[in-house]
C-alpha cells in the first residue's frame, strides 16, 4: 500500500487534468468567438437583404415576387456573405435548419408571430438568414457528455425587417411635400395638408400671416421667419406649434422609381400649337406643346414624353376627360422643359394613372428626371387640380396663383421637388392617403429603413 | 545525531511537486495566453463587423454622405485604436445589380423586368491585431477586414 503514499508524479496527474480543462476553455473561446463573429456577419447580411427586399415592396404590389427575390439574393452577394446565389423561400413563417446558407422572405413579417409589432404589415419585408455553422471543438467535448455526434454544428439565425419609415418618429404618416428648400415670399400663404406633413431638407423662409395645417412641418437648415416672429398662425396636426427643426435627414423618397422608356412619336406630335377642341394623343413630343390663348385642349389618357415645355397661355384649358382611374390617367414626363402656366386664368385638370404603364409611373402626374432642372410654375385658376405626384428632383416648383390650387382631388398626392417657392397669397391643398387604405398602392413619401 | 549523506538529497522528495509545477507552469501560461489571444482577436473581428454595419446603416439613409459613414464607423468602435475606415463608396444600379454606376454618375435609364433603380453604399473597415505573443508561424500583425454593403432608396 506504499503506492498511496508515494507522491512522485502527483503533479503530472494534476497537470494533465488541469491541462485538459485549460484546453477545453481555449477550445470554447475559439468556438464561441467564431460563432459570434459569423452571427454578426449574418446579421449585417440580413439587414442588407431586408432593405433590398423592402425597396421592391412597391414594385411587387405589397407581396413577395420574383423581383424582390432577385434583389435580396443580389444584396447577399454585394455584402460578400456568400459567393454563390442564394435563392430565397417566400412566405414561410417557421425557420427550418439548413446546412448551407438559406434565406426566407416574408412580406408581412410572421416569424415572431403576433408578438412582432409589424406582424402581418405588408408594408414591411422580413428576411431570415439561417446557416449551420461547424464548430471546431464543441463536437469533441460533446463526446464527454455521451453525445456521440457532439455539438458539431450550431444553427445560426439572423432576422431583419425593413420597410417604410417616416421622418416623424411615431407617426404613421409621410411627407406630402418633400423639398430641399422652401420659401414663402408673400403673406397669407395658406397650406392645408391632410394626413401628411412637410419635410424641408434645407432652409425655410416664411412671411407674415402664412398658415399651415399639417401633421408636421420639419426643416433641417435655418428658419428665417421674416416679419413673422410670433405672429404667424401655425396650425399643426400634432403638438407642435410651429415649424420645428430636425437633425434627422431623409433621402429622396422617390429616387427609387424605375425610369420610363421613351415611346414612339405621338400621332399628334407635329401639332405643337393645337386648336381649340383638339385632343392630343400620348407618345413622344420632340418639341413640346404650346396652348395659345383661349384654347381648350384635351389629353387622351396615356404616357406623354415631352422633350420641351407645355406652355399654357391665358384663358386656356388643359384637361383629361378620359382619366377615369386605373390605367386611364396621364403622366407628363419632361425630359426637357416643364409644364408652364402663364396666367391665373388658365385651367389645368389632370389625373395620373393609378397603375404603372411605363416605368414606375403609377400616381405620377408631372415627372422630371434629375437631369432636367427646369422649374414649373403653377399660375392657374381655383378650379384647377392636379391628381397625382409632382416629382422634380432638380427643379423648382413656384406657386404664383393667388386663387388657390388643389393637388389631389381624389386622394393621392405628393410634391417632391428640389425647391418650393410660394409667391402669392396661396391656397394650397394636399391630401395624402394613409398606407393601406382606399387607394391601391398610394405613393408613400416615407423613406426605406431598417425597422428591426 | 545522524549526519546526512549529501547524496541523500537526491532521494529527497520534499518540494518535488513544486519543481514539477515550475516546469509545467509556463506551459499553462502559454495556453492561457493562447486563449486570451484568440478571444481578443475574435472580439476585434466582431467589433469591426459592427462598425461596418453601423456605417452601412447610416449610409442606407444618407447614401452620398461618405464622410458621415466614416464617422458612424469610428463612433461605433471607439475602443479599437487602429481602426481604419476606407473611404466609403456609393453608386446606383438596377435592383438585380446590373448597370452599376459609381457615385451615381449615370442613373440607369431602364432596368430589366421593371426592377427599381437603387442606391448602394459599400463600406470596408479594417484593423490590425497584434497578438500578445509572437506565435510561431503566425503573422505578427494580423489584419482584420470587414465589408458591408447596404441599399438605399436614394439621396
Amino acid at each position: 500500500m506504499r503506492i498511496f503514499n508515494d507522491e512522485s508524479g502527483a503533479m503530472t496527474i494534476l497537470s494533465s487534468l488541469s491541462l485538459g480543462v485549460l484546453m477545453g476553455a481555449m477550445a470554447l473561446a475559439i468556438d464561441v468567438g467564431n460563432i459570434h463573429t459569423r452571427q454578426r456577419q449574418l446579421q449585417t447580411a440580413a439587414d442588407s437583404a431586408a432593405l433590398a427586399a423592402a425597396l421592391e415592396i412597391g414594385n411587387c404590389g405589397n407581396t413577395t415576387c420574383a423581383n424582390m427575390n432577385t434583389a435580396a439574393s443580389k444584396a447577399l452577394l454585394e455584402d460578400e456573405i456568400t459567393s454563390s446565389t442564394v435563392t430565397p423561400t417566400d412566405s414561410q413563417c417557421t425557420v427550418p435548419s439548413s446546412t448551407t446558407l438559406a434565406m426566407i422572405i416574408n412580406v408581412g413579417p410572421c416569424v415572431l408571430g403576433t408578438n412582432d409589432p409589424n406582424h402581418g404589415n405588408n408594408n414591411v419585408a422580413e428576411v431570415v438568414l439561417t446557416e449551420s455553422q461547424n464548430t471546431f471543438f464543441a463536437g469533441m467535448i460533446g463526446i464527454f457528455y455521451g453525445n456521440s455526434a457532439g455539438i458539431s454544428k450550431m444553427n445560426l439565425i439572423a432576422r431583419a425587417e425593413a420597410g417604410e419609415a417616416y421622418i416623424q418618429s411615431g407617426s404613421s404618416v409621410g411627407d406630402c411635400i418633400y423639398t430641399k428648400s422652401m420659401e414663402f415670399n408673400s403673406s397669407n400663404g395658406n397650406f392645408t395638408l391632410t394626413n401628411c406633413g412637410i419635410y424641408d431638407g434645407g432652409n425655410l423662409q416664411t412671411d407674415n400671416d402664412d398658415s399651415t395645417t399639417a401633421s408636421f412641418f420639419l426643416y433641417t437648415g435655418t428658419w428665417n421667419p421674416n416679419n413673422c416672429n410670433g405672429s404667424c398662425s401655425w396650425t399643426l396636426g400634432d403638438s407642435e406649434t410651429q415649424p420645428s427643426h430636425t437633425t434627422a435627414t431623409q433621402s429622396d423618397p422617390l429616387a427609387g422609381l424605375t425610369a420610363p422608356t421613351q415611346p414612339a412619336n405621338s400621332t399628334t406630335a407635329g401639332n405643337t400649337t393645337p386648336n381649340n377642341g383638339a385632343t392630343l394623343q400620348p407618345g413622344y413630343y420632340p418639341n413640346g406643346v404650346n396652348l395659345n390663348s383661349n384654347v381648350s385642349v384635351n389629353l387622351a389618357p396615356g404616357f406623354y414624353w415631352m422633350n420641351g415645355s407645355i406652355n399654357v397661355d391665358s384663358g386656356s384649358t388643359l384637361t383629361c376627360t378620359g382619366c377615369t382611374g386605373g390605367t386611364n390617367g396621364v403622366t407628363l414626363y419632361f425630359a426637357n422643359g416643364s409644364l408652364q402656366m402663364n396666367s391665373n386664368s388658365t385651367t389645368i385638370q389632370l389625373t395620373a394613372p393609378t397603375v404603372s404603364t411605363n416605368g414606375s409611373n403609377a400616381n405620377m402626374l408631372i415627372w422630371e428626371p434629375s437631369t432636367n432642372s427646369s422649374g414649373m410654375t403653377i399660375d392657374t385658376s381655383s378650379s384647377s387640380y392636379f391628381t397625382g405626384t409632382i416629382y422634380m428632383p432638380n427643379g423648382e416648383l413656384t406657386l404664383n396663383s393667388g386663387a388657390g390650387v388643389t393637388i389631389n382631388a381624389a386622394g393621392v398626392a405628393a410634391v417632391d421637388v428640389a425647391n418650393f417657392m410660394v409667391n402669392d397669397s396661396e391656397h394650397f391643398n394636399v391630401t395624402a392617403v394613409l398606407p393601406g387604405t382606399a387607394v391601391a398602392n398610394p405613393p408613400k413619401l416615407g423613406t426605406f429603413a431598417l425597422l428591426e | 545525531m545522524k549526519r546526512r549523506n549529501r547524496f541523500d538529497l537526491l532521494g529527497e522528495e520534499c518540494g518535488a511537486s513544486l519543481v514539477e509545477l515550475a516546469l509545467i507552469f509556463p506551459l499553462f501560461v502559454l495556453i492561457l495566453l493562447g486563449a486570451v489571444d484568440f478571444a481578443r482577436a475574435y472580439y476585434l473581428a466582431t467589433e469591426i463587423a459592427g462598425a461596418a454595419q453601423a456605417a452601412a446603416i447610416y449610409g442606407s439613409e444618407n447614401p452620398n454622405d461618405t464622410a458621415g459613414m466614416t464617422v458612424a464607423a469610428q463612433d461605433d468602435a471607439p475602443n479599437v485604436p487602429n481602426l481604419s475606415v476606407q473611404t466609403p463608396t456609393y453608386g446606383c444600379e438596377c435592383a438585380d445589380g446590373s448597370s452599376y454606376s459609381a457615385s451615381c454618375a449615370v442613373t440607369p435609364t431602364s432596368c430589366p423586368n421593371s426592377l427599381n433603380v437603387i442606391y448602394r453604399v459599400n463600406i470596408s473597415v479594417s484593423a490590425t491585431y497584434t497578438p500578445i505573443l509572437p506565435w510561431p508561424g503566425m503573422n505578427y500583425n494580423m489584419k482584420f477586414t470587414s465589408n458591408a454593403s447596404m441599399r438605399s432608396a436614394g439621396s
